[in-house]
């Protein structure tokens, strides 16, 4: 059996090992456009000079030979047959008797002036792009971060303590306006300003301004004001990889159109990952990995785990939490403990937990994911909410593993 | 499948002593000494374990399980987070952690925790691996509330 996955992120690579792990014989074949293996979430410690590229992998070094897998790497699939099933790429044609497609996402480059042209605008989303950076930033002046969420954080973070100036330019009133609410944004704000740190929220850029060697020198605020820089980087979302998909006959839109068992509109053609559109996490991708490689291996296994609204966040050794909707509603009831280094926020609708934000003290803080995902109602407990563990939901398996045990009235 | 090792909790015979608590900092004290000069308020020497209580006060000892299918695990995006294939127990490698406090976030139980000084890593049960007479927060409990088991 020739299993065959596109791409080595965190679905992809969960594929190869869960395959593996089930079955010793079967041939598995790697294919990636990246060089080696890495974690995309530690891209910024690279940038940062805080790790070299052996040490971003999240595999040991040996992960091919002792599983052996064959592995492609700086291999871009260019197209796929699915009516032949094979891949392929630049000098080759690869067979397959199933295909995983993990190639993740791509940085969104918007269509304003010349930010798609230039030649020093770069995205945040692969090793070549941390490495150029780290590259140009000592002989550039001022660089200018376009989006404040996490990506955009995260380079910012990096080129902070490389002592860059950075300016971050962001449409929203508030940093990290999709992770957590303007009291928490504050605080890290005024962390980065800190250290070194501009930013310009409420801001549109409208247009660019470049050179006769097509580098972008200004851009240009929907206000008419010009700021100047000598490197801009774009954090301003991401967008499914899908160009392999063209002329295929695998269905896709936005993402990869894919069934609970995440088969795609063609025969033995799978997808995991960010490119299904399921969520932009991690862990996601890792379990969708996980599930498709089961059912490439027969063992007809549904993908359940849908919740992503949560994040992590850790700057300046603060580190923050947030889960489910941190925007309450009118009839919301909000309930704010500030004490000093730590805020917490808890937000309840009908009994239940639908939001958190905890930042400065995570300690002991998984079961909020728990309770939010699975609509725990709380309001039975003679507890204070800020005291709640699992000792309040304490089960236990005869082979000695936790379970929750609430009252089946609670669980709506 | 293999056999496993598993701290089994019978919580009913917990008296809230938090022995194994002290065993657990003592065992993972940085400096050297005995149980009578342990600084317990020095937050390098935090435990691995805790003992909660319920609304009614009830003793419930909560430990890692070195779970089956670790949310940990599949959380953590630097490698450090691994389920160990030959003993499965579920390790943690601070030198390759990224401290990003996914692991965290993801365990249903919420057993770990970042560590209070510094915020740059994990506090996280290891079996006492080092320790070729095991787990001491079992040896350590007077109520044999916590006791060690092989599970298949
Ligand atoms: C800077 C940064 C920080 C992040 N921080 C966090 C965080 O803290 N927490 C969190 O949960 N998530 C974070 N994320 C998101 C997380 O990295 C992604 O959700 C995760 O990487 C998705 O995994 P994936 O396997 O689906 O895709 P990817 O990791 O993007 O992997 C895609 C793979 O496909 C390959 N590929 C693509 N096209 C082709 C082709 N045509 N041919 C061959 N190979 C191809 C790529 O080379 C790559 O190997 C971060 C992302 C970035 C960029
Ligand atoms: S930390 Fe939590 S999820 Fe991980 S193995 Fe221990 S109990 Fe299980
Ligand atoms: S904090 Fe460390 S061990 Fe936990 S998920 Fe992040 S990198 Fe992995
Ligand atoms: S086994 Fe060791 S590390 Fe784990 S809780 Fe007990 S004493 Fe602590």
């Amino acid at each position: 059996m020739k299993q065959v996955i596109i791409g080595s992120g965190a679905a992809g690579i969960a594929a190869a090992k869960t395959i593996r792990n089930i079955n010793k014989n079967n041939d598995i074949t790697i294919v990636s456009s990246d060089e080696s293996i890495y974690s995309r979430c530690m891209l910024h410690k690279y940038t940062g000079h805080e790790r070299d590229q052996t040490s971003l992998s999240f595999v040991p070094n040996d992960f091919f030979t002792t599983n052996n897998i064959t592995w492609y790497p700086g291999e871009s699939v260019l197209s796929i047959d699915t009516k032949n099933n094979h891949i392929q790429l630049q000098n080759k044609t690869l067979p397959y008797d199933n295909l995983l497609i993990a190639t993740g996402s791509e940085a969104v480059i918007p269509n304003i002036g010349q930010l798609k042209t230039a030649t020093n605008v770069y995205g945040y989303r692969h090793l070549t792009d941390a490495k150029t950076i780290r590259e140009k930033a000592p002989n550039v002046k001022k660089i200018l971060i376009v989006g404040a969420g996490l990506v955009g954080l995260d380079v910012a973070y990096a080129l902070l303590k490389l002592k860059k100036p950075v300016i971050i330019v962001e449409m929203a009133p508030q940093i990290l306006s999709l992770n957590i609410d303007s009291t928490a944004a504050a605080v890290y704000q005024k962390l980065f300003e800190q250290n070194g740190c501009t930013f310009r929220l409420n801001s549109k850029i409208t247009n660019t301004q470049s050179n006769q060697n097509g580098e972008i020198t200004h851009i240009t605020l929907e206000t008419g004001e010009n700021i100047a820089c000598d490197m801009v980087i774009v954090a301003a979302g991401v967008r499914p990889s899908t160009k392999l998909l063209e002329g295929s006959g695998i269905e896709y839109d936005r993402a990869i159109k894919v069934d609970p068992y995440l088969k795609t509109s063609c025969a033995n053609v799978y997808a995991a990952g960010s490119v299904t559109g399921l969520g932009e996490i991690w862990q996601s991708a890792v379990k969708q990995g996980e599930t498709a490689a089961k059912n490439m291996c027969n063992i007809k296994t549904q993908f359940t785990d849908t919740f992503t609204a949560k994040n992590t966040l850790n700057f300046f050794d603060l580190p923050t939490l947030s889960v489910g909707n941190i925007n309450p509603e009118s009839d919301d009831t909000v309930h704010i403990q500030t004490i000093p280094n730590s805020y917490k926020k808890i937000i309840i609708r009908n009994n239940i937990v639908t939001g958190i934000i905890l930042q400065g003290n995570l300690n002991y803080s998984g079961i909020w994911q728990y309770l939010i995902k699975n609509k725990i109602d709380v309001s039975q407990l003679k507890k204070s909410l800020w005291s709640i563990s699992f000792a309040d939901f304490y089960g236990i398996d005869p082979d000695g593993q936790y379970k929750y045990d609430c009252p089946a009235a609670n669980q709506k | 499948m293999s056999q496993i090792q598993r701290i089994m909790i019978d919580h009913t015979k917990c008296n809230g002593c938090k022995s194994c608590s002290l065993a657990c900092m003592q065992a993972h004290r940085q400096d050297s000494g005995s149980l009578y000069d342990l600084d317990l308020t020095d937050g390098t020497n935090e435990s691995r374990n805790s003992i909660q209580t319920d609304a009614n006060g009830v003793y419930f000892p909560l430990f890692c399980r070195h779970c089956d299918d670790p949310q940990c695990v599949s959380a953590c995006m630097s490698g450090a987070m691994t389920k160990n294939p030959e003993n499965k127990l579920v390790q943690y490698d601070g030198k390759q952690c990224a401290a990003c406090f996914m692991c965290v976030m993801n365990c249903p139980f919420g057993i770990i925790k970042p560590d209070n000084p510094t915020k740059t890593y994990v506090i996280k049960c290891d079996f006492c691996a080092k320790d070729k007479n095991g787990p001491n927060c079992v040896r350590a409990c007077p109520n044999k509330a916590i006791y060690i088991e092989e599970v298949v």
